[in-house]
């Protein structure tokens, strides 16, 4: 994580109280208090006696990651971050010649030394102490002299630290470093004219703001052919079970997602529909009810073609409406049904479905929350239509996968 | 110059930056960077040493010398006397097994480490108080020392989940800091 220069305080101004005062470039500001810091010479010493060690940029907020940096030119004086305004921080340290990594922590924790750097201050050099995360490092002229992970501190805010009880304590150039954040500008009006309206008598109000309105919910079908090539067998031939996954997801609104069968191409006509019945809309509350509809014939009488069938580029249809009723059919068991007699139409309107014949249906119902895989057998060179359907979603967000397997 | 990896006692009264807790035996001017067991009187220290700094080092007793090649690995007859220095400072070892390279024990225990600094900075406590041992159980706790150790927990964003009432101090300690996914850095030593 970079870290971007927040506040500085360059301190060259009149001599005077530190405490309140804000900085040179107008954006930090010291914590106030009983004007134990002070201004002298451009440069910020801690007044002679006062009580108050530790002084920190109340203006910055209280952040994970941050580095206090300062020019300090005496001993027993440091940086600190982390602070909590009190007893707890972190602080490069120069003590004796040495620059120090601290820790300190109030309730039993005291000063805690957390590393050295050897002996390398020569009483006027750049301090840092940056906190990254669990990771503190004390810097001495912009070179990490150490290192460590501690976990003690998470957060708080920069500031000063003067170990003596007297104004030798002599820091300069202070500044804050923070966590980048992407800079924010508030909405506003860049450039506003009069227009030539005339004016009007109240005050104009901003209208409600809207959300455009969602399209309606559409539910396709979808068409799938696949026809038998000239080069196969007319025979009829077992054909290897063709999977057809209809995915139906219930979200609101209404979604559906779709697969279409394997590359094995049946020698039929198969054709899946689906759709909701627009009477069960809007959702919710009412918990839905939907129904899941298979046709299936043998092969279509149009002249075959020398070459399978491809499907056509999907396209959906315009919203279904009006909406029919709802048909008695399909509440609130499905059951196998029969093909129409021959001068029926041969794809009859969708929910229609003549009594069946044998074989017998089995478990042609599929109740939501209770699914079951569903094997039907048919007779070569039939036409069956088969129906699933029945059953309601009680979790709106259940994910409903219909496997059906078509074995001539 | 080296760097040697020590357990040694906390000095200091930690009063004031010229009184501060620090590492004892760790010669002035010597580079080094330690980390504290929370508020108890150990610290885990690297410091880059003469070899004669690190024989006056290693002539202390109470001084824990980590082996130079941290890849080195526990051997059968090294586990106890590891388990035992470990134990010597109150810091659980039996999860320490044959074959663990020396930079595995120290990563775990700087982790551990970190949980009782975390229980010292948000609550001031100390891991170990008066009464509260390796084995005493979080059942033998307060409901006041459980919270915090569980928000301990939470601050780390780590997870509890197995932790019971029966689970010993020890064992909570290291069941939480095995899940310290990052490195932990001690000066040039990287765990």
């Amino acid at each position: 994580m970079a870290l971007t220069l927040l506040h500085q305080d360059s301190l060259d101004r009149s001599n005077g109280g530190l405490n309140s005062s804000t900085f040179s470039d107008g954006l930090g500001a010291w914590a106030s208090g009983p004007d134990d810091w002070e201004i002298s010479s451009n440069r910020a010493v801690k007044v002679s006696g006062a009580s108050q060690q530790g002084i920190v940029d109340d203006a910055m907020s209280v952040v994970t990651d941050q580095k206090a940096e300062a020019r300090v030119l005496a001993d027993d004086t440091g940086v600190i971050a982390r602070s909590d305004g009190g007893d707890n921080f972190y602080m490069t340290w120069v003590f004796l010649g040495d620059t120090y990594l601290f820790m300190k922590s109030v309730a039993g924790g005291g000063f805690s030394v957390l590393g050295s750097a050897g002996g390398t201050s020569d009483g006027d050099d750049v301090l840092g102490c940056e906190c990254v995360g669990t990771s503190i490092v004390a810097f001495v002229d912009a070179v990490a002299q150490v290192s460590v992970t501690n976990s003690t501190h998470v957060d708080g805010k920069c500031g000063m630290y003067a170990g003596v009880p007297n104004n030798t304590s002599v820091l300069d150039d202070f500044k804050v470093y923070t966590e980048q954040v992407a800079p924010t500008f508030p909405l506003g009006i860049l450039r506003a004219q009069r227009s030539t309206e005339p004016e009007p008598d109240e005050p104009v109000r901003p209208r409600t703001f809207r959300f455009p309105a969602a399209p309606a919910p559409t539910f396709p079908f979808a068409v799938l052919q696949a026809r038998r090539s000239a080069s196969e067998p007319a025979t009829a031939v077992p054909l290897q079970p063709v999977p057809t996954f209809l995915f139906i997801k219930r979200r609101f609104p209404f979604e559906v997602l779709r697969r279409y069968p394997s590359a094995t191409e049946p020698d039929d006509e198969l054709r899946l529909l689906q759709r909701v019945h627009p009477a069960l809309l809007p959702l919710p509350p009412t918990p839905p009810a939907f129904k899941v509809a298979l046709l299936r014939s043998r092969r279509s009488p149009e002249p075959e073609i020398d070459e399978p069938r491809r499907p056509g580029p999907f396209r959906f249809p315009p919203p279904v409406t009006p909406a029919p009723p709802f048909p008695k059919e399909l509440l609130p068991r499905a059951r196998q049904v029969a093909e129409p007699a021959a001068d029926a139409p041969r794809w009859p309107p969708l929910f229609v479905f003549p009594p069946p014949p044998a074989p017998a249906a089995s478990n042609a119902v599929i109740t939501i929350g209770d699914l079951v895989p569903t094997s039907i057998e048919l007779p070569p060179g039939s036409e069956w239509r088969m129906r699933l359907g029945g059953g309601s979603v009680t979790n709106p967000f259940v994910r409903v996968v219909v496997q059906i397997e078509i074995t001539l | 110059m080296v760097v040697r990896a020590y357990l040694v006692p906390r000095i200091g009264s930690g009063a004031s930056p010229a009184t501060a807790f620090r590492p004892a035996y760790i010669p002035a001017g010597t580079r080094y960077w330690c980390m504290l067991y929370g508020q108890e009187p150990v610290y885990l220290v690297a410091a880059d040493v003469t070899a004669a700094q690190h024989a006056a080092i290693a002539a202390n007793s109470p001084v824990t010398v980590i082996p130079e090649n941290l890849s080195q690995q526990v051997t059968n007859p090294t586990l106890t006397s590891v388990q035992s220095a470990l134990s010597s400072w109150d810091i659980p070892g039996s999860w320490v097994t044959v074959g663990m390279t020396y930079r595995a024990v120290l990563r775990g225990v700087a982790a551990i480490f970190q949980i009782a600094q975390r229980l010292s900075g948000k609550f001031g406590d100390r891991m170990l108080q008066p009464g509260v041992t390796l084995p005493t159980t979080l059942g033998q706790l307060t409901q006041q020392q459980r919270t915090r150790l569980q928000a301990v927990v939470d601050s780390f964003g780590f997870n509890s989940a197995g932790i019971t009432n029966s689970t010993t101090v020890g064992q909570f300690l290291r069941a939480i800091a095995s899940q310290w996914a990052g490195t932990i850095r001690l000066g040039a030593v990287d765990l």
